[in-house]
This record gives C-alpha cells, sequence and structure tokens, in this order.
C-alpha cells in the first residue's frame, strides 16, 4: 500500500499538514493534520509501496518503543488512511 | 485563489481552532506563482502585522482571496492588495486579514516565504508590473478582435 499520487505534506511548526493537489483535489477538499510520528509514516507510504510489518519495523529503527506500541499505532494510523481514501493497493 | 467549494466561514472556523491550514490553490490570479491545483499554500493567522510583499487571505462577501500585500496603507488602516496576476488594486481593513502565507508547495517542491528566492521573486514582479501591461497587451487587442468577428457573425 502507498498514499496516492497528488497528496502534498508541510511541515507547519510542530504539527504537519497534508492536503490533495492536481486531480485529487477534485476528490478531496480539506486538509489532514499530523503529529511527526504521523508524517513520519506518511512519509513512509509516500515513498513507495509498504506492508503494516515494514511500516512497523521502521517506526521501531526511528523511535524507542515497544513493538506492540509500534503495531498498534501502524494499524491505526494505516486504517485511518484507508478509511478516507488516501492509500492505494 | 481557495477552492470555490469552500464553506463561508470554515476557513475562519479552523484557523481560529487550528492556527492554520492547507488548500490547493485555485484560480489564475496568482500565475505564476500558482497554477490551479497544481500548488497547495499553507496558511497561519497572523502572528504579527502582515508587511508589504506578504500573501495574505481575506474575504469578499462568500469569496476567500489570496493575494500580495504591495502597499501598506497605515493612515487608513488598511492594505493596498493585488493578485500577481491581476490588473486591478484591492482596499483591504486592516482587520479582515483572516491569514498569511507561511509556506507552499509548488510543483511538488517546498518553499517556505522567508526562502531568499521566494522573496526576490515577490520583489521583481511587483517591481515590473508596468511590463505585466505590455505582456497583456497581446492578448486582450487579440480578444476583442476575436469578440468583434464573434459578434458581427451573429447579425
Amino acid at each position: 500500500m502507498k498514499i496516492r499520487k497528488g497528496f502534498v505534506l508541510e511541515e507547519v511548526g510542530d504539527s504537519f499538514l497534508a492536503c490533495a493537489t492536481g486531480k485529487l483535489a477534485r476528490e478531496f477538499s480539506g486538509f489532514i493534520k499530523m503529529n511527526e510520528t504521523g508524517a513520519f509514516l506518511w512519509r513512509a507510504l509516500s515513498s513507495g509501496d509498504k506492508t503494516e510489518d515494514e511500516l512497523v519495523a521502521a517506526m521501531l529503527g526511528e523511535y524507542d518503543i515497544s513493538e506492540s506500541i509500534a503495531r498498534a499505532d501502524v494499524s491505526a494510523f494505516v486504517a485511518n488512511l484507508r478509511a478516507n481514501k488516501i492509500l492505494e493497493d | 485563489m481557495i477552492s470555490p467549494e469552500i464553506e463561508v466561514g470554515s476557513i475562519e472556523r479552523v484557523l481560529l481552532e487550528q492556527g492554520s491550514f492547507a488548500s490547493v490553490t485555485n484560480g489564475v490570479s496568482m500565475r505564476p506563482l500558482f497554477k490551479t491545483h497544481r500548488d497547495a499554500v499553507i496558511l497561519s493567522r497572523p502572528t504579527e502585522p502582515p508587511k508589504r510583499f506578504d500573501v495574505v487571505l481575506y474575504r469578499v462577501r462568500d469569496k476567500y482571496v489570496l493575494h500580495r500585500i504591495i502597499k501598506v496603507d497605515e493612515e487608513n488602516s488598511r492594505y493596498i492588495i493585488r493578485g500577481d496576476n491581476t490588473f486591478t488594486l484591492e482596499y483591504v481593513p486592516m482587520d479582515k486579514i483572516l491569514a498569511v502565507l507561511t509556506s507552499f508547495n509548488r510543483k511538488g517542491k517546498h518553499h517556505s516565504v522567508t526562502d531568499r528566492g521566494y522573496r526576490i521573486y515577490a520583489r521583481v514582479w511587483n517591481f515590473i508590473y508596468p511590463l505585466r501591461w505590455l505582456i497583456r497587451l497581446p492578448r486582450v487587442c487579440l480578444s476583442r478582435v476575436k469578440h468583434a468577428l464573434f459578434a458581427g457573425s451573429k447579425h
């Protein structure tokens, strides 16, 4: 899975905002706000196809957290993106 | 410059709650900087009074407008504003400014309004304003000719 082409992510203070450009802008008119961890996962999913396991591994490499917490975070984040049709398989 | 489908008042509400918001660009009035749906802007509630050359958001009835301050009229507490691709001046009371452009994504690349290249663009583009008329002139003439021909063919 990966983030659909057309989304851009911008850093604003200590948060991150993503919005759709190009053809996708006809589908998405709002923006998505996320924290640093969300942006880390977002970037991973923008750079190419990733599985949930790969995202968990990436999180464990970046943050000092347990695998169960990383897995729960990844799963919640991915579910949220999927529900909002931001991901493509 | 901001999507016409955005509900009136919604940007004010988001700015109040979040401080900033992101939007895709819409319209031709800020060309060549922004092109419809190609670029995205990050707008924030001003933390200090906007200055000359800042790009600011304000509302005219139910339309949100994102144009550039070309003069600060302190005496009348207003800004004189113009789109990078428009030829009319807008007079906007200072307290009507909703947000200021802080960064943007143009052709897929991040830029901050503090970037040197962008700051030079803003000044140069304003400085060569009279030349923009010359660039526009052939297009205006052509459209008048077309209009005359089209109007003539109806009779």
